[in-house]
Protein backbone atom coordinates (compact mmCIF):
# COMPACT_ATOMS: atom_id res chain seq x y z
CA UNK A 1 0.00 0.00 0.00
CA UNK A 2 2.39 2.12 0.79
CA UNK A 3 4.03 2.49 -3.27
CA UNK A 4 1.08 4.31 -4.22
CA UNK A 5 -0.10 7.66 -3.00
CA UNK A 6 -3.97 6.31 -2.26
CA UNK A 7 -4.54 3.04 -0.48
CA UNK A 8 -7.36 1.96 -2.23
CA UNK A 9 -4.37 1.21 -5.37
CA UNK A 10 -3.62 -1.34 -3.73
CA UNK A 11 -6.69 -3.70 -3.83
CA UNK A 12 -5.86 -5.70 -7.14
CA UNK A 13 -2.13 -6.43 -5.77
CA UNK A 14 -3.96 -7.22 -2.21
CA UNK A 15 -6.29 -9.82 -4.36
CA UNK A 16 -3.48 -11.34 -6.50
CA UNK A 17 -2.15 -12.04 -2.50
CA UNK A 18 -5.34 -13.59 -1.16
CA UNK A 19 -5.39 -15.87 -4.34
CA UNK A 20 -1.78 -16.71 -4.37
CA UNK A 21 -2.47 -17.60 -0.48
CA UNK A 22 -5.71 -19.35 -0.65
CA UNK A 23 -5.94 -20.10 -4.75
CA UNK A 24 -8.98 -18.07 -5.01
CA UNK A 25 -9.84 -15.23 -3.83
CA UNK A 26 -12.42 -16.98 -0.41
CA UNK A 27 -14.71 -14.65 1.87
CA UNK A 28 -12.10 -15.00 4.60
CA UNK A 29 -9.04 -13.98 2.09
CA UNK A 30 -11.55 -10.74 1.18
CA UNK A 31 -12.18 -9.83 4.75
CA UNK A 32 -8.91 -10.00 6.05
CA UNK A 33 -7.42 -7.85 3.02
CA UNK A 34 -10.34 -5.52 3.21
CA UNK A 35 -9.83 -4.91 7.01
CA UNK A 36 -6.12 -4.51 6.18
CA UNK A 37 -6.53 -1.76 3.57
CA UNK A 38 -9.66 -0.56 5.51
CA UNK A 39 -12.05 -0.69 2.79
CA UNK A 40 -15.57 -2.92 2.76
CA UNK A 41 -15.00 -6.44 1.95
CA UNK A 42 -17.77 -5.53 -0.48
CA UNK A 43 -15.93 -2.95 -2.46
CA UNK A 44 -13.11 -6.01 -2.93
CA UNK A 45 -15.69 -8.50 -3.85
CA UNK A 46 -16.54 -6.02 -6.66
CA UNK A 47 -13.17 -5.03 -7.84
CA UNK A 48 -12.97 -8.89 -7.65
CA UNK A 49 -15.72 -9.82 -10.02
CA UNK A 50 -14.84 -7.41 -12.52
CA UNK A 51 -11.55 -9.20 -13.68
CA UNK A 52 -11.11 -12.63 -15.68
CA UNK A 53 -7.91 -13.32 -13.38
CA UNK A 54 -9.19 -12.95 -10.15
CA UNK A 55 -11.55 -16.25 -9.14
CA UNK A 56 -14.68 -15.50 -6.51
CA UNK A 57 -14.98 -19.46 -7.02
CA UNK A 58 -12.86 -22.44 -6.14
CA UNK A 59 -10.53 -23.05 -9.26
CA UNK A 60 -8.07 -26.09 -9.59
CA UNK A 61 -3.96 -25.83 -8.65
CA UNK A 62 -3.09 -25.28 -12.22
CA UNK A 63 -4.04 -22.64 -14.32
CA UNK A 64 -4.58 -23.38 -18.11
CA UNK A 65 -5.80 -20.57 -20.29
CA UNK A 66 -6.21 -21.57 -24.10
CA UNK A 67 -6.67 -18.29 -26.40
CA UNK A 68 -9.42 -18.76 -28.19
CA UNK A 69 -9.39 -15.21 -30.55
CA UNK A 70 -8.73 -14.69 -34.46
CA UNK A 71 -5.42 -15.49 -34.65
CA UNK A 72 -5.31 -18.79 -32.65
CA UNK A 73 -8.17 -19.93 -34.04
CA UNK A 74 -7.54 -19.86 -37.35
CA UNK A 75 -4.86 -22.12 -36.39
CA UNK A 76 -6.87 -24.45 -34.28
CA UNK A 77 -7.46 -22.96 -30.77
CA UNK A 78 -10.88 -24.35 -30.59
CA UNK A 79 -9.27 -28.79 -31.14
CA UNK A 80 -6.84 -27.68 -28.65
CA UNK A 81 -8.93 -26.19 -25.95
CA UNK A 82 -11.09 -29.41 -26.28
CA UNK A 83 -7.76 -31.65 -26.20
CA UNK A 84 -7.09 -29.78 -23.08
CA UNK A 85 -10.51 -30.75 -21.82
CA UNK A 86 -10.11 -33.91 -22.28
CA UNK A 87 -6.83 -34.47 -21.10
CA UNK A 88 -7.58 -32.61 -17.82
CA UNK A 89 -10.32 -35.25 -17.28
CA UNK A 90 -13.44 -32.94 -16.70
CA UNK A 91 -13.64 -33.50 -13.16
CA UNK A 92 -10.34 -33.29 -11.94
CA UNK A 93 -10.18 -30.77 -9.08
CA UNK A 94 -6.49 -30.13 -9.76
CA UNK A 95 -7.06 -27.93 -13.17
CA UNK A 96 -8.56 -25.70 -14.33
CA UNK A 97 -9.28 -24.96 -17.76
CA UNK A 98 -10.73 -22.31 -19.80
CA UNK A 99 -11.12 -20.59 -23.37
CA UNK A 100 -9.64 -17.15 -22.90
CA UNK A 101 -9.73 -14.06 -24.97
CA UNK A 102 -6.53 -12.87 -26.69
CA UNK A 103 -3.22 -13.79 -24.84
CA UNK A 104 -0.74 -11.23 -26.87
CA UNK A 105 1.16 -14.16 -28.43
CA UNK A 106 -0.54 -14.59 -31.94
CA UNK A 107 2.86 -14.90 -33.13
CA UNK A 108 3.00 -18.55 -31.71
CA UNK A 109 -0.96 -19.65 -32.25
CA UNK A 110 -2.20 -22.21 -31.36
CA UNK A 111 -1.17 -21.33 -27.81
CA UNK A 112 -2.10 -21.86 -24.11
CA UNK A 113 -1.19 -19.73 -20.76
CA UNK A 114 -0.30 -22.48 -18.23
CA UNK A 115 0.03 -21.32 -14.75
CA UNK A 116 0.64 -17.58 -16.02
CA UNK A 117 3.66 -19.15 -18.34
CA UNK A 118 2.85 -19.38 -22.53
CA UNK A 119 3.86 -21.93 -24.81
CA UNK A 120 2.79 -22.45 -28.32
CA UNK A 121 2.71 -23.29 -31.21
CA UNK A 122 0.77 -25.95 -29.80
CA UNK A 123 -0.84 -29.27 -31.34
CA UNK A 124 -3.55 -30.62 -29.92
CA UNK A 125 -1.69 -33.82 -28.81
CA UNK A 126 0.08 -31.90 -26.20
CA UNK A 127 -2.51 -30.81 -24.33
CA UNK A 128 -2.01 -34.36 -22.51
CA UNK A 129 1.79 -34.67 -22.82
CA UNK A 130 1.44 -30.81 -20.78
CA UNK A 131 -0.89 -32.55 -17.90
CA UNK A 132 1.26 -35.74 -17.66
CA UNK A 133 3.91 -32.81 -16.96
CA UNK A 134 1.97 -31.16 -14.69
CA UNK A 135 0.85 -34.35 -12.83
CA UNK A 136 3.87 -35.91 -12.30
CA UNK A 137 5.62 -32.51 -11.04
CA UNK A 138 7.71 -31.82 -14.24
CA UNK A 139 9.11 -29.03 -16.15
CA UNK A 140 6.06 -28.38 -18.89
CA UNK A 141 6.54 -28.24 -22.66
CA UNK A 142 10.49 -26.77 -22.01
CA UNK A 143 10.85 -26.94 -26.31
CA UNK A 144 7.50 -24.39 -26.78
CA UNK A 145 8.03 -21.79 -23.58
CA UNK A 146 7.50 -18.20 -25.07
CA UNK A 147 10.79 -17.13 -23.09
CA UNK A 148 13.19 -19.18 -24.81
CA UNK A 149 12.38 -18.00 -28.30
CA UNK A 150 13.85 -16.12 -30.16
CA UNK A 151 13.45 -13.00 -32.27
CA UNK A 152 11.21 -13.25 -35.35
CA UNK A 153 12.95 -12.94 -38.58
CA UNK A 154 16.25 -14.21 -37.11
CA UNK A 155 17.07 -17.39 -38.02
CA UNK B 1 20.10 -11.39 -38.83
CA UNK B 2 16.98 -9.38 -39.57
CA UNK B 3 15.33 -9.21 -42.78
CA UNK B 4 16.69 -6.86 -44.96
CA UNK B 5 13.39 -4.90 -44.83
CA UNK B 6 13.77 -4.54 -41.05
CA UNK B 7 15.24 -1.34 -39.49
CA UNK B 8 15.92 -2.45 -35.79
CA UNK B 9 15.80 0.44 -33.31
CA UNK B 10 13.60 0.06 -30.68
CA UNK B 11 14.56 -4.07 -30.92
CA UNK B 12 18.77 -3.52 -32.02
CA UNK B 13 20.61 -6.05 -30.18
CA UNK B 14 17.43 -7.25 -28.89
CA UNK B 15 17.98 -10.88 -29.49
CA UNK B 16 21.18 -10.90 -27.15
CA UNK B 17 19.81 -11.72 -24.30
CA UNK B 18 21.96 -9.34 -22.17
CA UNK B 19 20.25 -6.56 -23.02
CA UNK B 20 17.39 -7.75 -20.58
CA UNK B 21 19.91 -6.98 -17.57
CA UNK B 22 21.28 -3.15 -17.01
CA UNK B 23 24.84 -4.04 -17.96
CA UNK B 24 23.86 -5.41 -21.35
CA UNK B 25 21.89 -1.95 -21.76
CA UNK B 26 24.48 0.25 -20.87
CA UNK B 27 27.35 -2.13 -22.82
CA UNK B 28 25.41 -2.99 -25.78
CA UNK B 29 23.02 0.27 -25.99
CA UNK B 30 24.97 2.82 -24.49
CA UNK B 31 21.73 2.74 -22.02
CA UNK B 32 21.31 5.59 -19.29
CA UNK B 33 23.67 8.04 -21.29
CA UNK B 34 20.50 10.26 -22.69
CA UNK B 35 18.92 10.09 -19.43
CA UNK B 36 22.35 11.06 -17.49
CA UNK B 37 22.75 13.84 -20.15
CA UNK B 38 18.94 15.06 -19.94
CA UNK B 39 19.12 15.56 -16.10
CA UNK B 40 22.06 16.84 -15.79
CA UNK B 41 22.00 19.46 -19.01
CA UNK B 42 18.67 19.62 -20.37
CA UNK B 43 15.50 21.44 -19.13
CA UNK B 44 12.02 20.12 -19.10
CA UNK B 45 11.12 22.65 -22.16
CA UNK B 46 13.91 21.09 -24.53
CA UNK B 47 13.54 17.84 -23.50
CA UNK B 48 9.96 18.53 -24.00
CA UNK B 49 10.44 20.49 -27.84
CA UNK B 50 12.65 17.42 -29.21
CA UNK B 51 9.57 15.30 -28.27
CA UNK B 52 7.18 17.64 -30.06
CA UNK B 53 9.54 18.60 -33.42
CA UNK B 54 9.93 14.50 -33.61
CA UNK B 55 6.69 14.47 -34.46
CA UNK B 56 6.28 10.89 -32.51
CA UNK B 57 2.92 9.25 -32.92
CA UNK B 58 1.14 7.27 -30.05
CA UNK B 59 1.99 3.64 -31.03
CA UNK B 60 -1.36 2.57 -28.83
CA UNK B 61 -3.72 3.06 -31.54
CA UNK B 62 -4.99 6.39 -31.42
CA UNK B 63 -1.90 8.18 -33.50
CA UNK B 64 -1.95 11.30 -31.09
CA UNK B 65 1.22 13.09 -31.05
CA UNK B 66 2.94 12.16 -28.21
CA UNK B 67 5.04 15.51 -27.44
CA UNK B 68 1.51 17.87 -27.93
CA UNK B 69 0.22 15.48 -25.28
CA UNK B 70 3.09 15.90 -22.70
CA UNK B 71 2.12 19.34 -23.76
CA UNK B 72 -1.18 19.40 -22.37
CA UNK B 73 -0.26 18.87 -18.69
CA UNK B 74 -0.42 22.09 -17.14
CA UNK B 75 2.66 23.60 -14.87
CA UNK B 76 2.81 24.03 -11.39
CA UNK B 77 3.55 22.58 -8.05
CA UNK B 78 0.82 19.63 -8.16
CA UNK B 79 1.13 16.17 -8.18
CA UNK B 80 1.26 14.73 -11.56
CA UNK B 81 1.48 11.90 -12.65
CA UNK B 82 2.74 9.30 -15.68
CA UNK B 83 0.85 6.19 -16.55
CA UNK B 84 2.96 3.78 -18.73
CA UNK B 85 0.04 1.43 -20.58
CA UNK B 86 1.15 -1.99 -20.99
CA UNK B 87 -2.10 -3.37 -21.04
CA UNK B 88 -1.80 -4.42 -24.22
CA UNK B 89 -4.60 -6.54 -25.00
CA UNK B 90 -5.93 -6.03 -28.66
CA UNK B 91 -6.81 -9.15 -30.54
CA UNK B 92 -3.13 -9.24 -32.81
CA UNK B 93 -1.02 -7.25 -30.97
CA UNK B 94 1.79 -8.62 -28.96
CA UNK B 95 4.58 -5.74 -29.65
CA UNK B 96 4.52 -4.56 -26.26
CA UNK B 97 5.31 -7.73 -24.97
CA UNK B 98 8.39 -8.59 -27.20
CA UNK B 99 9.81 -4.54 -26.28
CA UNK B 100 9.39 -5.58 -22.77
CA UNK B 101 10.56 -9.05 -22.22
CA UNK B 102 13.75 -8.08 -24.61
CA UNK B 103 14.52 -4.27 -23.64
CA UNK B 104 13.37 -3.22 -20.27
CA UNK B 105 15.25 -0.57 -19.29
CA UNK B 106 14.98 1.22 -22.70
CA UNK B 107 11.06 1.38 -21.80
CA UNK B 108 12.30 2.64 -17.88
CA UNK B 109 14.36 5.22 -19.48
CA UNK B 110 11.77 6.49 -21.50
CA UNK B 111 9.79 6.69 -18.79
CA UNK B 112 12.24 9.09 -16.90
CA UNK B 113 12.53 11.12 -19.83
CA UNK B 114 8.92 11.61 -20.30
CA UNK B 115 8.74 12.38 -17.21
CA UNK B 116 10.88 15.28 -17.34
CA UNK B 117 9.34 16.76 -19.61
CA UNK B 118 6.00 16.39 -18.39
CA UNK B 119 7.17 17.20 -15.02
CA UNK B 120 5.90 13.77 -13.34
CA UNK B 121 7.11 12.81 -9.80
CA UNK B 122 5.32 9.37 -9.81
CA UNK B 123 4.99 6.74 -12.44
CA UNK B 124 3.31 3.35 -12.87
CA UNK B 125 3.56 0.44 -15.59
CA UNK B 126 0.23 -0.59 -15.86
CA UNK B 127 0.80 -4.24 -17.49
CA UNK B 128 -1.91 -6.55 -18.01
CA UNK B 129 -2.01 -9.77 -15.27
CA UNK B 130 -1.69 -11.95 -18.66
CA UNK B 131 1.75 -11.22 -18.79
CA UNK B 132 3.27 -12.35 -15.44
CA UNK B 133 6.74 -13.17 -17.29
CA UNK B 134 6.87 -10.00 -18.75
CA UNK B 135 6.10 -8.53 -15.10
CA UNK B 136 8.91 -10.25 -13.65
CA UNK B 137 11.11 -9.17 -15.79
CA UNK B 138 10.44 -5.40 -15.37
CA UNK B 139 10.29 -5.79 -11.56
CA UNK B 140 13.58 -7.07 -11.88
CA UNK B 141 14.81 -4.01 -14.11
CA UNK B 142 12.80 -1.48 -12.01
CA UNK B 143 14.57 -2.56 -9.03
CA UNK B 144 17.89 -2.10 -10.58
CA UNK B 145 17.39 0.84 -11.89
CA UNK B 146 16.88 2.00 -8.27
CA UNK B 147 19.91 0.77 -7.57
CA UNK B 148 21.97 2.54 -10.01
CA UNK B 149 20.15 5.69 -8.74
CA UNK B 150 18.24 6.29 -12.13
CA UNK B 151 15.18 6.30 -10.22
CA UNK B 152 13.82 7.21 -6.52
CA UNK B 153 15.04 10.39 -4.89
CA UNK B 154 17.27 13.23 -6.19
CA UNK B 155 18.42 11.14 -9.10
CA UNK B 156 22.13 11.58 -10.23
CA UNK B 157 22.12 14.19 -7.78
CA UNK B 158 19.76 16.94 -9.97
CA UNK B 159 17.13 16.97 -6.80
CA UNK B 160 14.75 15.36 -9.03
CA UNK B 161 12.59 12.31 -7.47
CA UNK B 162 10.35 9.16 -9.79
CA UNK B 163 9.05 6.71 -7.90
CA UNK B 164 8.54 4.16 -10.53
CA UNK B 165 6.07 1.17 -9.74
CA UNK B 166 4.63 -1.73 -11.73
CA UNK B 167 1.50 -2.62 -10.95
CA UNK B 168 0.04 -5.58 -12.67
CA UNK B 169 -3.92 -6.23 -13.76
CA UNK B 170 -6.20 -9.26 -13.85
CA UNK B 171 -7.50 -9.36 -16.98
CA UNK B 172 -9.70 -7.48 -18.99
CA UNK B 173 -9.70 -5.88 -22.41
CA UNK B 174 -11.22 -2.27 -20.92
CA UNK B 175 -8.42 -1.37 -19.17
CA UNK B 176 -6.11 -0.69 -22.00
CA UNK B 177 -8.71 2.61 -22.11
CA UNK B 178 -6.95 5.10 -20.74
CA UNK B 179 -9.62 6.29 -18.24
CA UNK B 180 -10.37 2.64 -17.80
CA UNK B 181 -7.00 2.06 -16.84
CA UNK B 182 -6.97 5.27 -14.06
CA UNK B 183 -9.94 3.30 -12.32
CA UNK B 184 -7.87 0.47 -12.24
CA UNK B 185 -4.87 1.97 -11.19
CA UNK B 186 -7.13 3.63 -8.73
CA UNK B 187 -8.16 0.19 -7.42
CA UNK B 188 -11.93 -0.13 -8.97
CA UNK B 189 -13.53 -1.92 -11.45
CA UNK B 190 -12.30 -0.33 -15.18
CA UNK B 191 -14.85 1.39 -16.01
CA UNK B 192 -14.28 4.56 -18.20
CA UNK B 193 -14.66 7.84 -17.35
CA UNK B 194 -16.49 10.87 -19.05
CA UNK B 195 -13.92 13.14 -21.54
CA UNK B 196 -13.19 16.10 -21.04
CA UNK B 197 -11.25 16.19 -18.31
CA UNK B 198 -9.07 14.28 -20.23
CA UNK B 199 -6.45 13.09 -18.41
CA UNK B 200 -3.66 15.57 -19.03
CA UNK B 201 -5.89 17.84 -16.69
CA UNK B 202 -7.59 15.41 -14.20
CA UNK B 203 -6.22 12.22 -14.42
CA UNK B 204 -4.42 9.55 -12.08
CA UNK B 205 -6.01 10.72 -8.40
CA UNK B 206 -7.54 13.92 -9.88
CA UNK B 207 -3.75 15.14 -10.78
CA UNK B 208 -2.24 15.86 -14.09
CA UNK B 209 -1.72 12.40 -16.13
CA UNK B 210 0.31 11.75 -18.88
CA UNK B 211 -0.18 8.14 -20.39
CA UNK B 212 1.79 6.28 -23.07
CA UNK B 213 2.38 2.99 -24.94
CA UNK B 214 4.89 1.03 -24.02
CA UNK B 215 6.43 1.94 -27.42
CA UNK B 216 5.84 5.12 -27.84
CA UNK B 217 7.90 5.52 -24.87
CA UNK B 218 10.42 3.20 -25.85
CA UNK B 219 11.14 5.81 -28.59
CA UNK B 220 11.69 8.47 -26.08
CA UNK B 221 15.13 7.57 -25.45
CA UNK B 222 16.02 7.34 -28.90
CA UNK B 223 14.70 10.78 -30.01
CA UNK B 224 15.85 12.90 -27.12
CA UNK B 225 19.46 11.81 -27.56
CA UNK B 226 19.32 11.71 -31.63
CA UNK B 227 16.90 14.56 -32.14
CA UNK B 228 14.05 14.81 -33.63
CA UNK B 229 16.01 15.65 -37.81
CA UNK B 230 17.41 12.00 -37.00
CA UNK B 231 13.67 10.46 -36.46
CA UNK B 232 12.45 12.71 -39.11
CA UNK B 233 14.65 10.38 -41.70
CA UNK B 234 13.05 7.35 -41.16
CA UNK B 235 9.05 6.52 -42.26
CA UNK B 236 6.61 9.45 -44.10
CA UNK B 237 6.35 12.80 -43.29
CA UNK B 238 2.84 12.44 -41.15
CA UNK B 239 4.29 8.84 -39.49
CA UNK B 240 7.88 9.61 -38.58
CA UNK B 241 9.84 6.72 -37.10
CA UNK B 242 9.78 3.01 -37.21
CA UNK B 243 6.91 0.71 -35.87
CA UNK B 244 7.18 -2.52 -34.55
CA UNK B 245 4.61 -4.30 -36.59
CA UNK B 246 3.26 -8.14 -34.78
CA UNK B 247 1.97 -9.81 -38.01
CA UNK B 248 -0.37 -12.85 -37.32
CA UNK B 249 -2.85 -15.57 -39.00
CA UNK B 250 -2.34 -16.86 -42.40
CA UNK B 251 1.15 -16.27 -42.85
CA UNK B 252 4.08 -18.43 -42.92
CA UNK B 253 6.14 -16.56 -40.58
CA UNK B 254 4.37 -14.51 -38.02
CA UNK B 255 6.18 -12.27 -35.60
CA UNK B 256 7.19 -8.94 -34.46
CA UNK B 257 8.89 -7.22 -37.31
CA UNK B 258 10.16 -3.33 -36.57
CA UNK B 259 10.18 -1.71 -40.04
CA UNK B 260 10.33 2.12 -41.05
CA UNK B 261 6.75 3.48 -41.27
CA UNK B 262 5.47 3.38 -44.98
CA UNK B 263 6.63 0.82 -46.26
CA UNK B 264 4.84 -0.70 -48.92
CA UNK B 265 1.87 -3.67 -47.02
CA UNK B 266 2.80 -5.85 -49.54
CA UNK B 267 6.15 -6.13 -48.64
CA UNK B 268 5.00 -6.93 -45.12
CA UNK B 269 3.02 -9.36 -45.62
CA UNK B 270 4.94 -11.38 -47.89
CA UNK B 271 8.48 -10.72 -48.12
CA UNK B 272 9.13 -10.48 -44.63
CA UNK B 273 6.00 -12.51 -42.98
CA UNK B 274 6.27 -14.86 -45.52
CA UNK B 275 2.91 -14.45 -47.28
CA UNK B 276 -0.21 -17.09 -46.79
CA UNK B 277 0.80 -20.94 -47.33
CA UNK B 278 1.01 -22.58 -50.88
CA UNK B 279 -1.94 -22.61 -52.78
CA UNK B 280 -3.99 -20.03 -50.90
CA UNK B 281 -4.59 -16.46 -51.37
CA UNK B 282 -5.29 -13.38 -48.58
CA UNK B 283 -8.95 -12.73 -48.46
CA UNK B 284 -8.86 -9.77 -46.29
CA UNK B 285 -7.07 -8.40 -43.44
CA UNK B 286 -6.93 -6.33 -39.82
CA UNK B 287 -3.98 -3.64 -40.92
CA UNK B 288 -4.47 -2.55 -36.83
CA UNK B 289 -5.68 -5.16 -34.83
CA UNK B 290 -9.07 -6.40 -34.40
CA UNK B 291 -10.90 -3.15 -33.57
CA UNK B 292 -9.71 -1.76 -37.29
CA UNK B 293 -11.74 -2.45 -40.17
CA UNK B 294 -11.34 -5.12 -42.17
CA UNK B 295 -9.40 -4.78 -45.27
CA UNK B 296 -9.84 -7.00 -48.97
CA UNK B 297 -6.27 -8.06 -50.52
CA UNK B 298 -7.61 -5.40 -53.70
CA UNK B 299 -7.89 -2.80 -51.38
CA UNK B 300 -5.26 -2.94 -48.68
CA UNK B 301 -1.99 -4.58 -50.18
CA UNK B 302 -0.93 -2.06 -52.68
CA UNK B 303 -1.01 0.23 -49.86
CA UNK B 304 2.16 2.11 -48.07
CA UNK B 305 1.46 0.98 -44.40
CA UNK B 306 1.09 4.45 -42.24
CA UNK B 307 -1.55 5.77 -40.08
CA UNK B 308 -2.43 8.24 -42.87
CA UNK B 309 -3.09 5.29 -45.63
CA UNK B 310 -4.60 3.48 -43.81
CA UNK B 311 -6.94 6.17 -42.44
CA UNK B 312 -7.62 7.23 -45.91
CA UNK B 313 -8.39 3.71 -46.73
CA UNK B 314 -11.14 4.28 -44.19
CA UNK B 315 -9.27 1.62 -41.75
CA UNK B 316 -6.61 2.45 -39.67
CA UNK B 317 -2.83 1.49 -38.54
CA UNK B 318 -4.11 1.13 -35.05
CA UNK B 319 -1.62 -0.74 -32.64
CA UNK B 320 0.15 -1.70 -35.92
CA UNK B 321 -1.02 -5.55 -35.74
CA UNK B 322 -1.81 -7.02 -39.01
CA UNK B 323 -3.84 -10.39 -38.47
CA UNK B 324 -4.37 -12.22 -42.06
CA UNK B 325 -7.04 -14.14 -43.17
CA UNK B 326 -6.60 -16.17 -45.85
CA UNK B 327 -9.06 -17.73 -48.40
CA UNK B 328 -9.74 -20.63 -45.61
CA UNK B 329 -11.31 -18.37 -43.36
CA UNK B 330 -14.98 -17.92 -43.13
CA UNK B 331 -16.22 -14.22 -42.81
CA UNK B 332 -19.53 -14.70 -40.92
CA UNK B 333 -17.46 -17.04 -38.16
CA UNK B 334 -14.68 -14.26 -37.87
CA UNK B 335 -17.25 -11.47 -37.60
CA UNK B 336 -19.07 -13.39 -34.70
CA UNK B 337 -15.54 -14.26 -33.11
CA UNK B 338 -14.55 -10.59 -32.86
CA UNK B 339 -18.03 -9.43 -31.53
CA UNK B 340 -18.23 -12.18 -28.74
CA UNK B 341 -14.66 -10.74 -28.05
CA UNK B 342 -16.12 -7.38 -27.68
CA UNK B 343 -18.94 -8.82 -25.78
CA UNK B 344 -17.50 -10.38 -23.10
CA UNK B 345 -15.16 -7.19 -22.54
CA UNK B 346 -17.86 -4.76 -22.49
CA UNK B 347 -17.58 -3.33 -18.78
CA UNK B 348 -21.33 -2.39 -19.09
CA UNK B 349 -20.97 0.87 -18.50
CA UNK B 350 -22.68 2.17 -21.78
CA UNK B 351 -26.10 0.82 -23.20
CA UNK B 352 -25.07 0.97 -26.86
CA UNK B 353 -22.06 -1.16 -26.25
CA UNK B 354 -23.53 -3.21 -23.71
CA UNK B 355 -26.71 -4.07 -25.27
CA UNK B 356 -25.67 -3.87 -28.79
CA UNK B 357 -22.11 -6.41 -28.30
CA UNK B 358 -24.82 -8.63 -27.33
CA UNK B 359 -27.44 -8.34 -30.12
CA UNK B 360 -24.69 -8.15 -32.79
CA UNK B 361 -23.59 -12.22 -31.21
CA UNK B 362 -26.71 -13.21 -31.28
CA UNK B 363 -27.58 -12.34 -34.78
CA UNK B 364 -24.58 -13.46 -36.05
CA UNK B 365 -25.43 -16.67 -34.02
CA UNK B 366 -28.23 -16.50 -35.74
CA UNK B 367 -27.02 -16.65 -39.25
CA UNK B 368 -24.15 -19.20 -38.90
CA UNK B 369 -26.91 -21.31 -37.72
CA UNK B 370 -28.71 -20.78 -41.19
CA UNK B 371 -31.84 -19.36 -38.90
CA UNK B 372 -31.57 -15.32 -40.03
CA UNK B 373 -33.41 -13.65 -42.70
CA UNK B 374 -31.73 -11.02 -45.35
CA UNK B 375 -33.26 -8.38 -43.25
CA UNK B 376 -31.02 -9.50 -41.03
CA UNK B 377 -27.50 -8.05 -42.34
CA UNK B 378 -29.50 -4.88 -42.54
CA UNK B 379 -30.12 -4.60 -38.74
CA UNK B 380 -26.83 -5.86 -38.15
CA UNK B 381 -25.56 -3.23 -40.28
CA UNK B 382 -27.91 -0.66 -38.49
CA UNK B 383 -27.05 -1.91 -34.99
CA UNK B 384 -23.40 -1.09 -35.65
CA UNK B 385 -24.25 2.76 -36.99
CA UNK B 386 -25.86 3.30 -33.76
CA UNK B 387 -23.02 1.98 -31.56
CA UNK B 388 -20.31 4.32 -33.32
CA UNK B 389 -19.74 7.19 -31.11
CA UNK B 390 -22.13 6.57 -28.95
CA UNK B 391 -20.61 5.68 -25.36
CA UNK B 392 -17.69 7.40 -23.57
CA UNK B 393 -14.94 5.00 -25.21
CA UNK B 394 -14.48 3.44 -27.92
CA UNK B 395 -14.66 -0.27 -26.95
CA UNK B 396 -18.53 -0.62 -28.67
CA UNK B 397 -17.08 1.03 -32.28
CA UNK B 398 -14.13 -1.24 -32.17
CA UNK B 399 -16.15 -3.85 -32.62
CA UNK B 400 -18.70 -1.79 -34.71
CA UNK B 401 -16.37 -1.02 -37.17
CA UNK B 402 -14.73 -4.08 -38.12
CA UNK B 403 -17.76 -6.00 -37.80
CA UNK B 404 -19.44 -3.28 -39.91
CA UNK B 405 -17.04 -3.26 -42.47
CA UNK B 406 -17.13 -7.06 -42.96
CA UNK B 407 -21.02 -7.36 -43.54
CA UNK B 408 -20.37 -4.71 -46.18
CA UNK B 409 -17.71 -5.87 -47.75
CA UNK B 410 -18.41 -9.65 -47.74
CA UNK B 411 -22.51 -9.20 -47.81
CA UNK B 412 -22.65 -12.13 -50.42
CA UNK B 413 -20.70 -14.38 -48.13
CA UNK B 414 -23.10 -13.57 -45.60
CA UNK B 415 -26.08 -14.48 -47.62
CA UNK B 416 -24.73 -17.42 -48.76
CA UNK B 417 -23.68 -18.89 -45.43
CA UNK B 418 -27.56 -17.85 -43.83
CA UNK B 419 -28.87 -19.85 -47.02
CA UNK B 420 -26.57 -22.54 -46.95
CA UNK B 421 -25.23 -22.97 -43.50
CA UNK B 422 -23.89 -26.74 -44.26
CA UNK B 423 -21.98 -25.65 -47.01
CA UNK B 424 -20.07 -23.05 -44.57
CA UNK B 425 -16.21 -23.30 -44.72
CA UNK B 426 -14.77 -25.13 -41.78
CA UNK B 427 -15.13 -22.70 -39.06
CA UNK B 428 -12.40 -24.28 -36.66
CA UNK B 429 -8.87 -24.88 -37.61
CA UNK B 430 -8.71 -22.81 -41.01
CA UNK B 431 -5.08 -22.45 -40.94
CA UNK B 432 -3.15 -25.84 -40.83
CA UNK B 433 -0.01 -26.90 -39.53
CA UNK B 434 2.28 -25.21 -37.67
CA UNK B 435 4.17 -21.84 -38.78
CA UNK B 436 7.60 -21.89 -39.68
CA UNK B 437 9.79 -21.48 -37.09
CA UNK B 438 10.24 -18.24 -35.78
CA UNK B 439 14.01 -18.16 -34.85
CA UNK B 440 16.94 -20.17 -33.12
CA UNK B 441 16.45 -20.45 -28.98
CA UNK B 442 17.44 -17.41 -27.68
Amino acid sequence: MGRYPDRRSASIPALWAVQERYGWCTPEGIRQAAAVMRVTPAYLESVASFYDLLHTSPVGTHRIEVCTNISCWMRGADRLLEAFQEAAGGDDANFYVTGFECLGACDIAPMASIDQRYYGPLEAAEAGVAIDQLRAGQEVLPDKALAKRGLAGDA
Amino acid sequence: MPHRLEKRILLEHAEDPALRTLDGYRRLAGGYATLERAYKEMEQDEVLKRLEESGLRGRGGAGFSMGKKASFLPRGDMAKYLCCNADESEPGAFKDRELMQRNPHQLIEGIALAALAADAGHAFIFIRGEYDEQADILDTAVAEAYEAGYLGTNILGCHRDLELVVHRGAGAYICGEETALLDALEGKRGNPRLKPPFPAVQGLYGGPTLINNVETLSNVPHIVDKGPDWFHQYGTEQSPGTKVVSISGGVRRPGNYEVELGIPTRELIFDIAGGPEDGHEIKAFFPGGSSSPVLTAEEGLDLPYSFEAMAEAGSMLGSGSIIVCDDRVSIPHLALRTARFYHHESCGKCVPCREGTNWTVKMLERMVRGEATPMDLDIVSSVQQNIIGHCLCVLGDSMAMPVGAMVRKFREEFEEVMANPELVLDPHAVVQGAPETLGAQA
